[in-house]
């Protein structure tokens, strides 16, 4: 179900109402608990929709912009941004299909690809010249990829646990396509259907969360990823049902070979910070991994660290990475680099 | 007075569905109007953004061959070649999204290769086929290759055109291709929600312009074919007109696969598949990768292939040249 957010800035961007009667934008308004840090809920116009965030921090300063893994939502940056240091803003935004942002339109696929796209269009909306990047997941493989293929356009970068695309056996990408274009028309004829899918109680949706992160989220930290993904049922009071996009089971996530994977990490040229959780598997064979990763290595703002968690590392233990990332946006974040800028502007006038 | 010639021109073309061109009979290709009659029926298949357009040629009750035309053609491509092809069968020859009389995507949505393959798929459930013939010219002939690969049980029959598989690209060529199309996606968008008319030309430079945009490939005479569905009269300049084909075709996304990959999906190939390439078209990538494909192609006791002297549009310039062979192939796998 899609409901109006009132377009009254002519920039494309405003505060957007959500109707809380129905949607959450943050686990407490489920259970009634203060968000975990004060945040505005803001909008975005795209094309085909808009897209939902939350802005952390000062309104006047350029935000991190904070990108999900794949079917999580804004809200996996819950536990990390209080942890922010005070002066950064961050924003949080739902990828398309996740969250409380606008579905693809029906019969169009998503892409990861897209998303690069998805990231421009928000610069254009906020008229930034660069942007500050944080990703987890396959938004930390879309921030390489950017980095990569548009190393004027980006400031710094901070990745989480997924550092490059993924390498898969042939057969098994062959099967996924295959899948994806059949089940896909499927998946897109449900969307377009107007009965409500199946709904559960809290709990039940709580213990869907955890089985279907494989348990790399703390089961009483699921609901920070739940919130923003779920609609209250019409049928049944007490129950709540997921309204994320159907199709994005069908992601096309794929980028392209090993090759490319080499050529794009020779191309970044930012400041860039890998974060690796050690409870964490590699999700493609480890060579590919470690030919990038050396790459990266040679680079002399490249910053690498390990960190004791699961995939979710940032959500349920932020506090083991919290000081690298504070020290490196402290560097190399928004602020840091508006300074530079500004002194580089006065020398450059103190010359004149 | 050129003007009004062309005027005329577009008027006969547009009107009531019959081809009806002068008969000439031994000439070259580059002086002779091609000819023949055929009748067709213009459908429209519902899709959730729009609908795709299309020409059937043939009775409705016998299930056609899909014919798909190239990048940034339309179903105006096989307009020669129809009328050549066994009259027992039917010919379905479509405008791809954002092509000829088809739907454009949504705002925003970029185009993707494999959209292509989707399409298929698409159409195959809309006329309740079990399976599919395929004739497909370019980029299409490349998206048949996956097709075939993917789904080897949904296909009866494949007519690839000059160009075989997925084109293998550099690393270097494939960032920087990502860089300029996701940024001119940009500026393209902006263009279209301006609602503004694309430049319009005459007639003659109409033609000009394409022909010298396909490097020539397609010929000067058989630029009215595609022109047909690709173009429209201006609005606002009298005689003019524009390029009417969705302007963020351009920015499409191509496949990033890598030649091991091409190679698997080459071996899975196993219903009948015939490839013409035409000797005076580039091959448009290294040679040596289409070579490799090919070799594992002629593994497959069902596949066929031949060469033909022309340019990469022959089919529509020269189908004479194509016709015999396709239709030597046809009765082969679709007999009367």
């Amino acid at each position: 179900m899609e409901f109006e957010f009132k377009e009254n800035s002519s920039d494309g961007t405003d505060g957007s109402p959500v109707d809380l009667s129905l949607r959450f934008r943050h686990a407490g308004d489920i259970t009634g608990e203060p968000p975990t840090r004060a945040f505005s809920e803001i909008s975005i116009k795209v094309p085909w929709g808009h897209i939902a965030g939350k802005w952390y921090g000062p309104q006047t300063v350029q935000p991190i912009l904070g990108l999900h893994g794949w079917q999580d939502n804004a809200g996996t940056y819950d536990l990390l941004v209080p942890l922010l240091s005070p002066d950064v803003a961050f924003l949080s935004i739902d990828l398309p299909g996740h969250g409380l942002s606008s579905r693809l339109p029906d019969g169009c696929y998503y892409n990861s690809v897209d998303n690069l796209y998805v990231i421009r269009l928000i610069m254009k909306q906020y008229k930034w010249e660069k942007v500050s990047l944080i990703g987890h997941s396959m938004s930390s493989i879309i921030a390489f990829v950017f980095a990569a293929v548009f190393p004027d356009k980006v400031d710094m970068v901070i990745g989480i646990d997924a550092l490059k695309p993924h390498q898969r056996p042939y057969p098994a990408v062959i099967r996924t396509m295959e899948t994806r274009l059949d089940e896909f028309l499927r998946e897109d004829e449900r969307n377009r259907s107007k009965t409500e899918p199946p709904s559960y109680t809290y709990d039940e949706l709580i213990e869907r969360v955890y089985l279907g992160s494989f348990h790399s989220v703390n089961k009483e930290l699921c609901k920070h990823i739940l919130a923003r993904n779920i609609q209250k049922s019409g049928k049944y009071p007490d129950k709540f049902f997921f309204c994320r996009d159907r199709r994005l089971k069908f992601y096309n996530y794929a980028i392209g070979s090993q090759e490319l994977c080499v050529e794009m990490a020779q191309r970044i040229t930012c400041p860039y910070l890998f974060i690796k959780a050690t409870n964490s598997s590699y999700f493609e064979d480890k060579k590919y991994y470690d030919e990038v990763l050396e790459v990266m290595l040679k680079k002399p703002n490249f910053e690498y660290v390990e960190a004791n968690g699961s995939h979710h590392l940032h959500l349920n233990n932020p506090e083991v990475i919290i000081d690298p990332v504070n020290n490196f946006i402290h560097r190399f974040g928004p602020a840091a680099i508006a300074a530079a800028r500004k002194k580089a502007k006065e020398a450059a006038e103190s010359k004149l | 007075m050129i003007n009004q010639r062309s005027f005329r021109l577009l008027q006969k073309l547009t009107s009531g569905s019959k081809q009806n061109f002068r008969l000439a009979h031994g000439q070259s290709s580059s002086t002779s109007l091609k000819t023949l009659t055929k009748h067709y029926d213009e459908v429209t298949i519902p899709v959730p953004w729009g609908h795709i357009a299309g020409k059937w040629y043939g009775p409705k009750h016998v299930r056609p061959i899909l014919g798909m035309h190239g990048w940034q053609d339309n179903a105006g491509t096989f307009d020669t070649l129809a009328p050549l092809l066994p009259p027992h069968l039917s010919f379905l020859s479509i405008d791809a999204p954002g092509h000829g009389h088809s739907s454009w995507l949504p705002p925003g949505v970029m185009y993707h290769s494999i959209d292509y393959v989707q399409l298929v798929l698409r159409i195959m459930e809309e006329y309740n086929w079990k399976t599919v013939s395929i004739m497909a010219h370019s980029m299409s002939s490349l998206n048949g290759f996956v097709f075939a690969s993917l789904f080897p049980d949904k296909l009866d029959m494949l007519i690839g055109l000059d160009i075989l598989k997925p084109l293998i690209r550099s690393p270097k060529y494939i960032v920087n291709m990502l860089s300029e199309r996701l940024s001119d996606s940009l500026k393209l968008e902006r263009r279209l929600r301006s609602n503004s008319e694309p430049p319009a030309y005459e007639w003659d430079q109409l033609v000009e312009r394409l022909h010298h945009g396909t490097d020539k490939s397609v010929d000067l005479e058989a630029c009215k074919y595609l022109l047909q569905r690709n173009s429209k009269p201006s609005s606002h300049e009298p005689h003019k007109y524009y390029f009417s084909r969705d302007n963020r075709l351009k920015t499409s996304l191509f496949y990033t696969l890598s030649n091991e990959m091409v190679l698997e999906m080459a071996s899975r190939i196993t219903a009948p598949h015939l490839f013409i390439k035409a000797l005076q078209a580039p091959y448009y990538e290294d040679k040596k990768y289409y070579d490799a494909a090919l070799e594992v192609l002629r593994q497959n006791p069902n596949f066929e292939y031949h060469e033909v002297e022309g340019t990469h549009h022959v089919h529509l310039n020269e189908p004479e040249k194509v016709a015999p062979i396709i239709n030597s192939f046809i009765s082969k796998c679709r007999p009367l």
